[in-house]
């Protein structure tokens, strides 16, 4: 008997068998062990014996330790909480409800932010990008467009960097039938080293390097070659600003971006082009038509701020422009924290998802105060279990576990439905929020700490009543001593209810004041009409040549009233920006002025009523944009007394002024009215006319646009994309939209939890009282006496809860709102609809538990013990 | 209790408890299930299933016959009671009448 199997092996079987057994157990696996060890050998036999007690734990033989009173009694803490919830069944739904609910919410709030964070982050280099933008160092204006000098002037002061410029400029790709390409980019060939997109073909290095090349997405390559290996095929790509043709050559197919980059193109064509192409413009400061970006490494980015004079300096001497500057933005913020840049196009807004995250963490307290309030209130219903428990030798300590542990579980099952109603209902909410959330932005570790904090939730809901409940009083003849009341309208209950009530009043004023505030953008007084007008961009140069022709064509076109070109879409980007300077400025802060190309009919088209002076005189040719009109801010910025026939300057150049219309919107709500000088531009220049406006009749919308689309196609081969101007400016406020309807849908939500606790809480009191109600109404109590029984407490409440909402409401919106250059004021009128909504939606809760109570017989329950 | 029905693999056991007769333990239960049946069942599961029979009370259990080979350790020895061979009679009977209920040729 020398060869002896592992010690350890005989300990791991004490601890998992118990005495009883272990002799057995122990006696049978030594003498396989032996009989092994003759057969097989000793290594074989240890590993049999190792394997035969590792697999040898069975239930019935665990050790005493797993079979303790404690075991016994946490089995019977499930079943107890079980077959009460049974027996209570609509209580524990209002209760069950109420939490899936809000969790449900919350989760999806959580799935919002969290997508809204991951944007731009499948860029692998993002924490090295910057994002260089114009900024004007007094002012703090900042700029996206930069001109090709900033990025090459940083690149030369700084050699460690990378740097990628790109410039938008739309063109028309193909040999025969050629497709308009809107997200077309003159790019570095650095692109693909800063930004990461998976390549299909191609190299992601090289691609970009000669002249001439084209990198396109799969789906353009699909779209123009029918395949998405096009490497190496020649193409023609045309330019409409510069009129230019080449034939260029597939060096690149990536996947389409994905929509959550702001990096967004459909081909990137070699800068080199863009430098033949524009090489007057390139070498100058001022033609800010690229994008910049830089590839920081080692967080040097310091070093770049502070070579920033010395760059001036390189560059311009002693005499630098007025208000030049850059502003290094980091990669990461540009989605969430680019609302003061003028024409940023992204909806992502960091006081929006911080709003957001509020209305989560809010919604997650209602719903938790809910449920302790309402556990609580049942604690009356549970005391005989916990006095029988207390009778049997429970522990205080014990009580309260049992009492968290079913929290905990109540949470989880409530957490696993809040996740299964999502499930089903994100597509549907997808829909109506515009949004394209999915469970996938969830990683593992991130589903592991939702369910963590569900667990943790469920201990904080538990807590409290867990301690009311450990405090029952032991059982003494079945039946609960007389002072204590569990169910009484306890402080601790009324502070609930009125944190409840505070964040719905809050919640309902946010969505009060932001619905009423994206009313008014959209019903907004623009300053001239916008109904029935129709927008046609005309993109192509030899059709701007022969606009005045086509014009003429369209305004014969029965049921048109007017027709006039412009240079500018209405809701206007406004990209051209000139030089103003009049007599008595001060030169050194020069003025600028945008820039709009019209024609004469345009201000009569609009209904643009004239302050001062006249119209264009017809005819653009004898005129050639000496003469301007400006709108009344200009004139407000020169503030001169009367301007028609004054001579100012533009462009360098002098001009007349013709005359002065009363200010209107060219460009959304979100920015103010700016200085503004319209000309009549002869075609062929950047700032020329390139859309129409066509005012047309109620009557026979599509018989006019047939006849509308018929002229057109003689003019070009184009497709007909027209849109309603007063369509387009309500789009622009989709995001406000979208804001909207979400705050709304939760607010509803929080609303409905709340409602839910208040309808479970006073079925409670009502059950408690139901003897006094009894003896009331025999003694002559009518339902008005009732009410006022059961709600007097309740609205003392919400009075004191309406006192701290409504500054807290209004503190808060009242800084939502100053991001709005035009908006709204807060008033009495939503803050009484608000407590209106709020009162009566309580009072029918109330009303509709009398009317329950009233159908009880009293000398029913007068009788009851 | 889980009642008193008898599966299959409980009677084979039962069966070779009777067979055994007083040295019916772990290991030559599971020696003799292996000569019998050619099932290779784990000590574990053998122990389990005798546990099992004896809560139901068709076998008794008692304590003894340690040797040097088991590390001094003794035995826990089962043996068939009346209830036991009820049971066992009982399913015999039950067997033996299905098998007369079989037409001929059938099979």
């Amino acid at each position: 008997m020398d060869q002896q199997p592992p010690k350890w092996v005989f300990q791991f079987l004490e601890k998992t068998c118990s005495s009883k057994y272990l002799d057995e157990l122990q006696g049978d696996l030594l003498e396989l062990y032996y009989r092994d060890l003759g057969k097989v050998g000793p290594k074989r036999a240890a590993h049999n014996f190792m394997q035969r007690a590792l697999l040898s734990p069975r239930l019935y033989r665990l050790p005493d330790f797993f079979h303790s009173q404690s075991l016994t009694m946490h089995r019977s803490y499930f079943k107890v909480a079980f077959r009460h919830a049974n027996k209570h069944r609509s209580a524990t739904f209002i209760h069950f409800f109420g939490l899936m609910l809000g969790l449900a919410a919350a989760f999806y709030i959580g799935l919002f932010i969290k997508n809204e964070l991951s944007f731009d982050q499948m860029h692998e280099k993002r924490d090295n990008l910057y994002r260089v933008l114009r900024m004007n160092p007094e002012t703090g204006v900042r700029n996206q467009g930069t001109s090709s000098r900033h990025g090459a002037a940083l690149k030369e002061q700084n050699p460690f960097i990378t740097m990628c410029r790109y410039g938008n400029d739309p063109v028309k790709i193909g040999d025969i039938d050629p497709v308009l390409v809107d997200e077309f980019y003159w790019s570095d060939s650095t692109f693909f080293e800063m930004f990461t997109f998976s390549f299909v073909h191609g190299d992601p290095f090289t691609c970009l390097d000669q002249v001439n090349s084209l990198v396109i997405t799969k789906s353009l390559s699909m779209q123009l070659f029918g395949t998405d290996n096009s490497l190496g095929k020649s193409i023609k790509v045309k330019v409409y600003d510069g009129n230019q043709e080449y034939l260029m050559k597939v060096t690149g197919i990536v996947e389409d971006p994905s929509k959550y980059t702001h990096i967004q193109f459909q081909a990137l064509g070699s800068m080199a082009n863009a430098e033949d192409l524009y090489a007057s413009l390139v070498p100058s400061w001022g033609f800010s038509w690229v994008r910049t970006y830089i590839h920081v490494p080692d967080n040097r980015i310091r070093e770049i701020e502070s070579g920033m004079p010395d760059l001036i300096e390189k560059y311009f001497g002693d005499d630098p422009p007025n208000g030049f500057g850059m502003d290094f933005q980091a990669f990461n913020d540009v989605y969430l924290h680019s609302q003061d840049i003028p024409r940023n196009t992204l909806r992502g807004n960091i006081k929006n998802l911080k709003i957001f995250a509020a209305i989560g963490v809010l919604i997650l307290l209602v719903s938790i105060m809910n449920y302790v309030n309402l556990s609580t209130a049942r604690a009356v219903t549970r005391s005989k279990e916990v006095g029988i428990r207390k009778v049997l030798g429970s522990k205080k300590m014990a009580i309260i576990w049992q009492f968290i542990i079913e929290s905990v579980l109540f949470t989880l099952v409530g957490g696993a439905a809040a996740i299964a109603l999502l499930w089903f209902a994100l597509p549907k909410l997808n829909l109506l929020f515009d949004l394209d959330l999915s469970f996938q932005v969830f990683n593992v570790f991130e589903w592991v700490g939702v369910v963590i904090t569900t667990i943790i939730l469920g201990i904080i809901a538990g807590f409290l009543p867990s301690l009311v409940m450990a405090k029952l009083p032991t059982l003494s003849n079945n039946k609960p001593s007389i002072q204590f009341k569990p169910g009484k309208w306890s402080f601790t209950r009324k502070f609930f209810v009125g944190v409840q009530y505070l964040v719905t009043l809050v919640l309902l004023v946010a969505t009060l004041v932001i619905f009423k505030q994206y009313q008014y953008l959209k019903n907004f007084d623009l300053g001239f009409d916008s109904s029935q007008l129709l927008h046609l961009a005309v993109d192509d140069r030899v059709v701007q040549h022969r606009l005045d022709l086509l014009k003429e064509r369209m305004s014969k076109v029965p049921g048109v009233t007017g027709v006039s070109v412009t240079g500018e879409d209405l809701p206007s980007a406004l990209n051209n920006t000139w030089g103003l300077f009049w007599q008595g400025l001060d030169p050194e802060t020069p003025m600028a002025i945008d820039i709009v190309s019209v024609d004469e009919n345009y201000f009569d088209l609009l209904g643009i009523e004239f302050l001062e002076g006249n119209n264009f005189i017809q005819n653009y040719e004898i005129d050639s944009a000496r003469t301007v009109i400006l709108n009344e801010k200009a004139k407000e910025v020169i503030g001169w007394e009367s301007l028609a026939g004054k001579q100012i300057e533009i462009g360098n150049r002098q001009r007349t002024v013709a005359g002065v219309v009363q200010n209107h919107h060219n460009t959304t709500l979100h920015s103010q009215i700016v200085p503004i000088a319209y000309f009549i531009f002869p075609p062929g220049f950047r700032v020329s006319a390139d859309n129409l406006l066509i005012r047309i009749e109620t009557q026979n919308l599509s018989s006019i646009l047939t006849q509308l689309e018929d002229v057109w196609k003689e003019f070009s081969t184009d497709p007909f994309e027209h849109n309603f101007v007063d369509e387009a400016f309500a789009a622009a406020y989709n995001s406000e939209r979208r804001f909207s309807s979400l705050v709304s849908t939760f607010t509803i939500i929080a609303i409905a939890i709340s409602m839910i606790g208040l309808f479970g809480l006073i079925n409670f009191i009502i059950q408690l009282k139901l003897k006094e109600i009894g003896i009331r109404r025999i003694l002559g109590a009518n339902q008005m006496h009732l009410l006022g029984l059961l709600g007097k407490d309740f609205f003392i409440v919400f009075a004191v809860s309406a006192l701290f909402a409504l500054p807290i409401a209004y503190y808060f919106m009242g800084s939502w709102l100053d991001n709005y250059a035009y908006r709204i004021q807060m008033n009495g009128l939503m803050i009484f609809w608000a407590v209106f909504v709020c009162l009566s939606i309580s009072l029918l809760v109330i009303l509709f538990h009398l009317q329950r109570t009233a159908r009880i017989n009293p000398t029913e329950v007068i009788n009851r013990e | 209790m889980k009642g008193t029905h008898l599966g299959e693999f409980e009677e084979l056991i039962l069966l070779t408890v009777g067979i055994l007769k007083g040295d019916a333990y772990g290991i030559t239960v599971m020696d003799e299930i292996e000569k019998h049946t050619d099932r290779r069942v784990s000590i574990s599961t053998i122990h389990s299933t005798l546990n099992r029979l004896e809560k139901k009370g068709f076998i008794e259990s008692y304590v003894g016959g340690a040797s040097p080979t088991r590390g001094g350790r003794s035995k826990r020895l089962y043996r068939i009671n009346a209830s036991g061979q009820q049971a066992l009679e009982k399913v015999r009977v039950q067997r033996e009448k299905l098998w007369s209920l079989l037409p001929k040729n059938s099979l």
